[in-house]
């Protein structure tokens, strides 16, 4: 079986920053390299018994055939299942519960076995254990640990066509499952109850729920709460999901009953805020001129007092390549993914948002889920 | 506001550990101590930018109007109010996790407690988490803190064990609706989904499902379908504010053979027998050795498996179940008991139940569809 990423690339990203072997413990940057596997068990919680399942998957330069993965004798066979192409497994927990420290023996061994204990080894230190860390530093002395999230995320930074439909269908459902809240959440409700009720459409379109944030009048508070959707109020829904960890992030405005002229005002000026910067995004647009932008479209509306303007890279990760702000200097290329956002906190008319997904095409990019973002969803 | 968990018994635990200050980082242990917090946007998602969501929550000895959590700026700004007891909210600009430990180190060293002995749970905690830490603190003696919050967790109070009354009920009933399903013919993905569904309707985080569908032993959901003749189980986990359900019920395309019903009894017996025994005062070795003898009479002990284990809000923890284990059971423990046989040319029969240890006896969580077969079309 062959990787399903691009090898060339990854080979060549592991050269310049002069990396070995990535050593990789992340559920998204397992399921990048395993192409979509994690082990189901332990996809939503990871604490068990006296420790934590703790998988390592190692893959040396220019040598994927001796790749290795570190997990427990209970994913056997959902990896068989899934007909994984990594060549050799490893069961670290024979007669233990999976914990860091046995995973990190083992992984060292695997190392040793390659002949890379003098190595240098990209690791995500954010996120490995401080145990699992101590222990790949005993068992190899002289191998020098450098940090693996450049080399990860500019590997994952262009999606392939498999991945944009994952996110073209995860994003659709996120704002179809906003949508139906909005219209059919029973009256009176709490931000609280809405927030269950956006749960229940998500999960019944084949997402996995992650969060939402309710904005229900000018009080402010987004979590989910008390707090009734009261008549005349607006309601931000600013919703995340994903599946098979690609993640999809949505806010769409609703309102009971009319908006006021200002609310009015302040939503036409994120809408077009947002038309502006998605206009300008096509291949070769530099993310720094974008940001800029983007910022200076929002002040052109008048409403950006009490506003902010955020655009990011989005994928496996929320906030990842490519990244906009001052100086960042890098282009656009077609199969990028990025999240568009542009809120107004406003004192008296309360927390006005518009978040969009967009791929970047061949000339321009494509809106991903843009259902319910072009006015209010008016609802009684 | 007071702190929801038993102080004392905290500060005793501490005594004996040696620990000046617990250092607590993990979602279970977050909400424990704070009351049930953990921050929403961060609860299913660790992963944001270059790092993670990292919280904190210090609690000095002796001395919880001191006590101190550190959150992110979005999370304790007023658009996002955490409303705990605890008195000290401390924010972190950066949303790493190094720019976390350095705010705890910085609040530690606020208090004085430099020198301090620190209770943190190291498997969890990030590596450069920890390097931070040891640099903002060179003084510090840092100490694994797993045991002093395990056993503070052990016995639950009765609004914790309302939730997983209510948990293990939700959980028995969406593994009832993924059994509907049989004469559809759907595969067992189709109905891993229906009982994710079941719960998210029920107010359940889902977790997981492993779902048997006979003879094979393969767990994992799939594009097997569930076909007449053939028996399923279904083994389904969630969670609600982090306390976990985890049942296991079983299905039967059909009437089941004579075999699959006497292996369905013979787990049976085994969990009846053990839970008949369960009540505060019995050690928790004398239950486990009833539990493998009960397996033993079934006369399937070979191809079968008995596992007990405490439950909260880790999947297995205290209290903890082998033959030389001396502790007794008390009120409030919460219990999962399984029993599993694993027979070729049938599939892999198991049940399994969580009970709460009560005044006589015990309590059955979630007992619904344990003693019947789901579908039978």
């Amino acid at each position: 079986m062959q990787p399903p990423y691009d090898t060339v690339k990854l080979d060549n990203l592991m050269e310049d920053a002069g990396a070995d072997l990535m050593l990789l413990c992340t559920r998204h940057n397992i399921r990048y390299i395993c192409g979509g596997y994690y082990y189901h068990f332990y996809e939503r919680f990871t604490a068990m018994e006296k420790s934590v399942y703790s998988p390592l998957l190692g893959v040396p330069k220019g040598q994927s055939e001796k790749a290795f993965h570190v997990g427990i004798a209970g994913e056997v066979g959902q990896i068989e299942e899934q007909s994984m192409w990594i060549p050799e497994f490893i069961n670290s927990a024979t007669n233990v519960r999976p914990n860091p420290t046995s995973s990190a023996e083992k992984a060292s061994g695997a190392i040793k076995a390659r002949g890379l204990e003098k190595g240098t080894i990209a690791i995500e230190h954010d996120f490995i254990s401080s145990t699992a860390m101590n222990c790949l530093k005993k068992e190899l002395p002289a191998a020098k640990f450098i940090e693996a999230l450049p080399v990860m995320e500019e590997l994952r930074a262009i999606k392939t066509p498999q991945e944009l439909d994952i996110m073209r269908r995860i994003t659709q459902a996120d704002s179809e499952s906003i949508q139906e809240t909005f219209r059919n959440v029973p009256k009176n409700s709490t931000t609280r109850e809405i927030a269950r009720f956006l749960e229940r459409e998500m999960t019944n379109r084949g997402l996995l729920f992650l969060w939402v944030f309710t904005c229900a009048g000018n009080t402010m508070l987004r979590a989910p709460s008390e707090k009734v959707w009261e008549k005349g109020e607006v309601l931000h829904l600013d919703a995340g999901g994903s599946d098979g960890d690609y993640l999809t992030d949505v806010c769409r405005m609703g309102v009971r009953g009319v908006p006021k002229p200002l609310a009015d005002d302040i939503y036409k000026a994120c809408l077009t805020t947002q038309d502006k910067v998605r206009a300008a995004i096509k291949p070769g647009a530099v993310c720094s001129d974008l940001y800029e932008y983007g910022n200076k479209a929002f002040v052109e509306t008048g409403q950006s007092e009490h506003g902010n303007f955020i655009i990011h890279g989005v994928g496996l990760v929320s906030h990842e390549q490519p990244r906009f702000g001052p100086g960042m200097e890098r282009t656009l290329k077609e199969g990028m993914v990025i999240s568009i956002e542009t809120d107004v906190r406003h004192p008296e008319e309360g927390y006005i948002k518009i978040e969009d997904t967009v791929a970047v095409t061949e000339d321009g990019c494509e809106g991903m889920g843009d259902i319910g973002r072009a006015t209010w969803t008016i609802v009684d | 506001m007071e702190p929801p968990y038993d102080t004392n018994k905290l500060n005793r635990l501490m005594d004996k550990a040696g620990i000046d200050l617990i250092l607590a980082h993990t979602p279970h242990n977050i909400r424990y101590l704070t009351g049930g917090y953990y921050f929403h946007f961060r609860e299913r998602i660790t992963a944001i930018g270059p790092s993670q969501y990292l919280p904190f929550v210090g609690i000095p000895k002796g001395d919880t109007t001191r006590a101190f959590q550190v959150a992110w700026l979005v999370e304790a700004c007023p658009y996002n109010k955490i409303e705990d007891w605890i008195p000290d909210i401390v924010h972190t600009k950066a949303r790493g996790t190094v720019g976390a430990a350095q705010i705890a180190a910085k609040a530690i060293r606020n208090r004085g407690l430099t020198k301090a002995t620190i209770g943190i749970e190291r498997a969890f905690m990030p590596a450069d988490a920890m390097d931070m830490l040891r640099k903002e603190l060179p003084e510090a003696h840092f100490v694994e803190s797993f045991n002093t919050l395990e056993e503070l967790r052990i016995i639950k109070r009765p609004n914790e064990i309302e939730i997983f009354r209510r948990a293990g009920q939700a959980d028995a009933e969406a593994i009832q609706e993924g059994f509907l399903l049989g004469p559809k013919d759907v595969t067992t993905e189709r109905i891993a989904r229906t009982v994710e569904g079941g719960m998210v309707k029920r107010g359940l985080h889902f977790h997981y499902v492993f779902t048997a569908a006979g003879p094979s032993m393969r767990r994992d959901p799939s594009e097997k379908i569930w076909k007449p003749g053939e028996i399923l189980h279904i083994d389904a986990g969630g969670s609600q504010m982090g306390y976990m359900a985890d049942i296991c019920r079983m299905g039967s395309r059909g009437k089941p053979s004579p075999l699959a019903d006497e292996l369905h009894k013979a787990c049976l017996h085994v969990l009846n027998k053990t839970r008949a025994a369960m009540e505060p005062g019995v050690a928790c070795g004398t239950i486990y050795r009833i539990g493998q003898a009960a397996l033993e009479e079934t006369g399937y002990a070979e191809s079968g498996i008995f596992d007990i284990h405490g439950i909260g809000m880790v999947q297995q923890e205290l209290p903890r179940f082998n033959l030389d284990e001396e502790r007794p059971l008390e009120s409030g423990m919460i219990v999962s008991l399984e029993n599993d046989i694993r027979y070729p040319e049938i599939g892999f029969v198991k049940i399994e139940d969580a009970v709460a240890i009560v005044k006589g006896g015990c309590e059955g969580l979630g007992d619904l569809g344990r003693d019947i077969w789901g579908c039978l079309d």
